[in-house]
């Protein structure tokens, strides 16, 4: 039955050329649709998540207090005891990187080794020597890297390309880093610049260097300590479940600090956050979500619209048909059913096509993207300037779905004008026909 | 003739006629909304930084460059004539200058902003600071924007040290009494900002007269000694970023069209197909295929027609309530945006005529494009319902 | 004999006491002042310390070495901890040099980096600086009398001459009789307290009287202390003059 159904789909091409591509298109459409927008929204997240925020940290209240001043007397002391507890005390799935924010003045020095410039930066501190760690792979370093390469020796440094640029320092420079230690003492130490990297997120191309964790710990005196332990969970993780797990902690957290390591200073206070909880990230999820189900409802129904249409217009091809099935005694509602079935299988197959259109084309976005400018430079957002669309299970799912409902739906609210029409109507424009 | 057949034609289709006017409504709506949202958007972000910065642009002392911290400090300078005489309407003038200030008993580095109480060219929240008098007395009175007030953990009534240099360089340091946290809308002059009264802030610096800029209402022409910043250069990004969005929802917009042209292009097919007897008689009556392609093509603009009709039954009490309501976009203030506010769309007729003119057309030749092929068709087959399958 | 002595001896305290409330009016500030520079600023001298640095949280101490030619040139040579032994500064013709073996580079401190907190202690590096001496910078005056740690002190008032010079007014707390300083106040423009200075342990080395102890504290920020302990002192030794040459900046 269904063979025979499909077969009459195929063959003919008025009924199933245009709700097919109507479905086809329709589909694509929204799998693009959800990709970018996904991979903008997306992109917006990993970035600050991979560069700054994680979906988890654990940073030490008094440094996030004073954050924008990268305050590194307020880092948190007991590295490898701490790394012990994040362990025991998180899903194991959870990933977690010690990492360091600092701020210094980068001096310049001329071929005699006299002060050129002295610039103030923003530097971060990972582990960038660990070959093939997660946490190059997240930050997407390979890919990053314009010239030179990772820091394999002590004090390598990698610079933002456009920072390096306004600076006029090129591979091979070496710069020294002015700024505190740990205790308020003073830190000057020399390092060389060995790559140039480009995340494509302006705020950070023009101000941000890159050390090494290990590095930093030697420059600034921090031996066991960093200022930020960022958690990251596997791909297919959702924001609300780092909710889940971040809550989940906060139980142990309590208690670890109510007996706290021997190291930590008087006022340390750890705190978990999640990705939501900084920047806005939260507030601005809800509105995307909220913004995405519109868009995504709006072609929806219109789809529903323009496939009720073609399944009109294929069942006036068939009023001849019909009438002769009904005329042979065939009962109304299973006419409707097989026209249900037909309206299934086109949907199927234009949701198929659909998605293997849509899905090429949102993967050419995700690889390639499309370059925006530095147009997002100043709005503080850490979107990457080349916008990349994503494609994602879900994306698929709003597009698929819909899809096939809006065929089937389509065809059987066509094919209530066929309950209208006697068979002798129906007849008659066979002969016509 | 032709008006009124392609009238009766378009109303017997019914249903579908209706569908077909009603998606294209929608899609006249959500164009016209999304438009009008960004508009609101770039009316209010613009508004806001001329309100609370920008004015008519900036007559500027040359070389000064806010982005580079170790330069800026030096480069005032007392105005020109011409600028002072401006009524305080048309001119606000500004001195900048960096500070160090301690809340908590840390250090945090600020921009020092005095602007003078008389101007009413920018607006912000400084009324506080007006009722203090040109002396400095015991405290120096500040207001400070709710953006650096959380970050500095500071509020109403507090007092702290603020430390700065004079024009020779001697430190200087006094108590600050905040004595207010404002909502300054535009994060460029709250993040980091201690705003002061311009008497005070050049009394303090011994910079008496001097200025770094002085915003007007209007461009002056040249000036001697300073250069202009037009408001397009001061908010550049802005209007860049303002561009891409723009770009991006017509795009959305493009395939929203697409959908809308699929359906009436598929209603005509539709029409035709149903129809090719009554177009074979019209034919074999002697009719010019050609005025059947018109009277056909009519019946699609008709839905065009329609859809202008619907679209602003249903969209003008939307949009009616939506500028009641607005788009909270608080959540942007975060990023930089100098816009804090629920925004409101800002309808433009020029735009919304031209747009509407768009959609017309391309439903018109969406309509005309299937019937097109009236004029290659046989009669005879067509009176047999042949002619096209 | 004895008895007589012992008489004398308590008359003349008695004596010195009655009079010293009257001494305000009758010493010259301005001549005091130039008194405690030259006792302070001895033309040569060398100086070997303790720099302890209390930052609230942590204690470190920094042992240092410094040659001094006047107030304009000198030149430090820090010794310990590990990670500051072979830092070097040097201060000539109003510039500020520092070399760290570490970047074996000379760094000037200019701009940015003046106004920072030298080796994380309350004292800047334009307080360094300072290559003036008081009586020249400041007109003084005597405010009052004042005891301070069971000394009688005229409280000197000092007002800067050029608009330039960084605190423009100061308050010292000097031993009129034996022309010591015991503290010290810095102030804004404005009159704000800025930075309190305690001159402590005074010891006789050849004919001077010279404290062993400097107390920096700035008062802006919280619970932070500077205390620079003189181990050894040495006047009008001869230094080198490769000390005060950009090319002692080097390993």
């Amino acid at each position: 039955m269904i063979g025979f159904l499909l077969r009459g789909v195929l063959r003919d091409k008025s009924r199933f050329l245009f709700p097919f591509s109507v479905v086809t298109i329709g589909v694509a459409l929204v799998v693009s649709l959800v990709g970018f927008m996904e991979g903008v929204f997306m992109g917006m997240i990993d970035m600050t998540a991979n560069l700054d925020a994680g979906h988890l940290r654990l940073v030490n209240k008094p440094f996030y207090d004073e954050e924008h001043l990268r305050p590194l007397d307020r880092s948190l002391a007991g590295q490898k005891e701490t790394r012990v507890w994040l362990k025991k005390n998180s899903p194991e799935q959870v990933e977690w990187f010690p990492r360091i924010r600092w701020g210094a003045i980068l001096d310049v020095p001329d071929e005699n080794g006299e002060t050129l410039s002295q610039t103030p930066v923003v530097g971060m501190a990972l582990d960038l020597k660990t070959k093939n760690s997660m946490e190059l792979k997240r930050m997407k370093m390979e890919e990053s890297l314009v010239s030179g390469r990772l820091p394999e020796s002590p004090n390598e440094m990698l610079m933002g390309d456009q920072l390096a640029e306004t600076l006029g320092v090129g591979l091979g420079q070496s710069v020294t880093v002015l700024g505190q230690s740990f205790d308020g003492g003073m830190v000057a130490d020399n390092y060389k610049i060995i790559g140039l990297v480009k995340f494509g997120v302006s705020a950070m191309d023009k101000k941000m260097v890159l050390i090494d964790i290990s590095d930093a710990q030697n420059s600034f005196y921090m031996e066991d300590m960093i200022t930020d332990w960022l958690g990251f969970l596997p791909p297919q993780y959702s924001l609300e479940e780092y909710e889940v797990v971040k809550k989940d902690m906060q139980e142990p957290l309590k208690r670890w600090i109510a007996s706290p390591p021997e190291s930590w200073a008087k006022d340390d206070h750890p705190l978990l956050l999640s990705v939501r909880d900084q920047q806005n990230i939260g507030a601005i999820a809800d509105k995307f979500y909220v913004i995405q189900s519109f868009v995504v409802g709006i072609f929806t129904f219109l789809m529903i619209l323009v496939l009720w249409n073609a399944g009109i217009l294929s069942g006036i091809h068939r009023y001849g048909e019909m009438g002769l099935r009904l005329a042979f005694g065939e009962p109304h509602w299973k006419l409707i059913l097989t026209l249900g079935i037909e309206g299934l299988m086109v949907g199927i197959l234009g949701a198929i096509a659909g998605s293997i259109f849509g899905g090429a084309y949102t993967y050419f976005l995700q690889e390639v993207g499309f370059n925006m400018g530095d147009n997002f430079a100043q709005t503080g957002m850490m979107i990457n300037d080349v916008v990349r669309a994503r494609l994602t299970i879900g994306g698929f799912v709003q597009a698929v779905l819909p899809g096939i409902f809006a065929s089937v739906a389509g065809t059987l609210v066509a094919s209530l004008a066929i309950y209208k029409r006697s068979e002798a109507n129906l007849f008659r424009e066979l002969e016509a026909g | 003739m032709n008006w009124d057949i392609a009238k009766k034609n378009f109303y017997r289709q019914g249903m579908r006629a209706f569908l077909n006017v009603l998606v294209t409504a929608l899609s006249i709506i959500s164009l016209i909304f999304m438009l009008s949202l960004l508009n609101g958007f770039q009316a209010q972000a613009t508004r806001n930084l001329v309100a609370t910065d920008v004015g008519g642009g900036h007559y500027r002392v040359p070389g000064f460059d806010i982005l580079s911290p170790t330069e800026w400090e030096d480069h005032t300078l007392k105005p020109d004539e011409s600028l002072l005489k401006l009524s305080d309407k048309d001119k606000a003038e500004v001195l900048v200058q960096q500070g160090q200030l301690y809340p908590n008993r840390r250090l945090y580095p600020v921009q020092i902003r005095g602007v003078s109480m008389e101007q009413s060219l920018l607006s912000l929240p400084l009324d506080n600071l007006k009722k203090y008098g040109e002396q400095i007395e015991d405290v120096i009175p500040g207001v400070v924007g709710v953006k650096m007030a959380r970050k500095a953990h500071l509020k109403k009534g507090d007092i702290l040290t603020l430390k700065w240099r004079d024009k020779s360089g001697a430190v200087d340091a006094r108590d600050i009494l905040i004595v207010d946290v404002g909502d300054m809308v535009n994060p460029r002059v709250d993040d980091g900002v201690v705003w002061l009264r311009l008497d005070h802030l050049r009394s303090m610096t011994d910079r008496q007269g001097e200025v770094s800029w002085v915003a007007v209402r209007n461009y002056m022409g040249p000036i001697d000694g300073v250069e202009f910043q037009t408001v397009e250069i001061l908010m550049a990004d802005l209007l860049a970023l303002l561009k891409q969005d723009r770009m991006n929802s017509k795009i959305l917009w493009a395939i929203l069209m697409i959908l809308v042209c699929t359906s009436v292009f598929n209603t005509q097919i539709l029409n035709i197909f149903k129809r090719q007897k009554e177009v074979g008689t019209l034919m074999a009556l002697g009719m010019e295929p050609m005025r059947i392609v018109r009277i056909f093509t009519l019946e699609g603009a008709l839905a065009a027609i329609w859809a202008l009709v619907i679209a602003a039954l249903l969209g003008v009490p939307f949009f009616i309530w939506f500028q009641g309501v607005g788009f909270d976009v608080s959540h942007l203030s975060e990023a930089s945006f100098p816009i804090r506010e629920t925004i409101y769309p800002d309808y433009q007729p020029k735009e919304i005529f031209y747009s509407l003119l768009i959609v017309v057309f391309l439903v018109v030749m969406a309509a005309w494009l299937p019937v097109k092929k009236i004029i290659r068709l046989d009669p005879t087959l067509a009176l047999r319902g042949r002619a096209i399958t | 004999m004895k008895a007589a002595f012992i008489k004398t001896s308590v008359v003349l305290v008695c004596l010195l006491t009655l009079v010293a409330p009257c001494v305000a009016e009758e010493i010259n500030a301005q001549k005091l002042l130039e008194q405690l520079d030259e006792n302070l600023w001895a033309n040569k001298k060398f100086i070997s310390g303790r720099l302890i640095i209390d930052n609230g949280r942590k204690i470190r101490t920094l042992t240092q070495d410094s040659w001094m030619e006047g107030a304009t040139r000198s030149y430090s040579h820090y010794k310990s901890p590990a990670r500051e032994k072979g830092t070097k500064m040097l201060k000539i013709g109003g510039k500020l040099w520092m070399y760290t073996p570490r970047t074996d580079r000379k760094i000037l401190i200019a701009g940015h980096l003046l106004r920072q907190s030298m080796m994380g202690s309350d004292l800047s590096y334009e307080d360094m600086m300072e290559d003036h001496k008081l009586s020249h910078a400041y007109a003084a005056s005597v405010e009052k009398m004042e005891e301070f740690e069971g000394v009688q002190c005229a409280v000197l008032h000092l007002v800067a001459h050029d608009k330039k010079t960084t605190y423009q007014t100061r308050k010292a707390w000097v031993n009129p009789i034996t022309k010591i300083v015991l503290k010290e106040e810095r102030f804004a423009k404005s009159g704000k307290i800025l930075k309190r200075i305690l001159y402590k342990d005074y010891k006789k080395i050849e004919d001077r009287l010279f404290p062993h102890t400097m107390i920096f504290k700035d008062l802006l920020k919280e619970n932070t202390k500077t205390t620079y302990k003189f181990d050894v002192i040495q006047f009008d030794i001869e230094i080198p003059a490769r000390y005060f040459s950009q090319s002692i900046l080097k390993r």
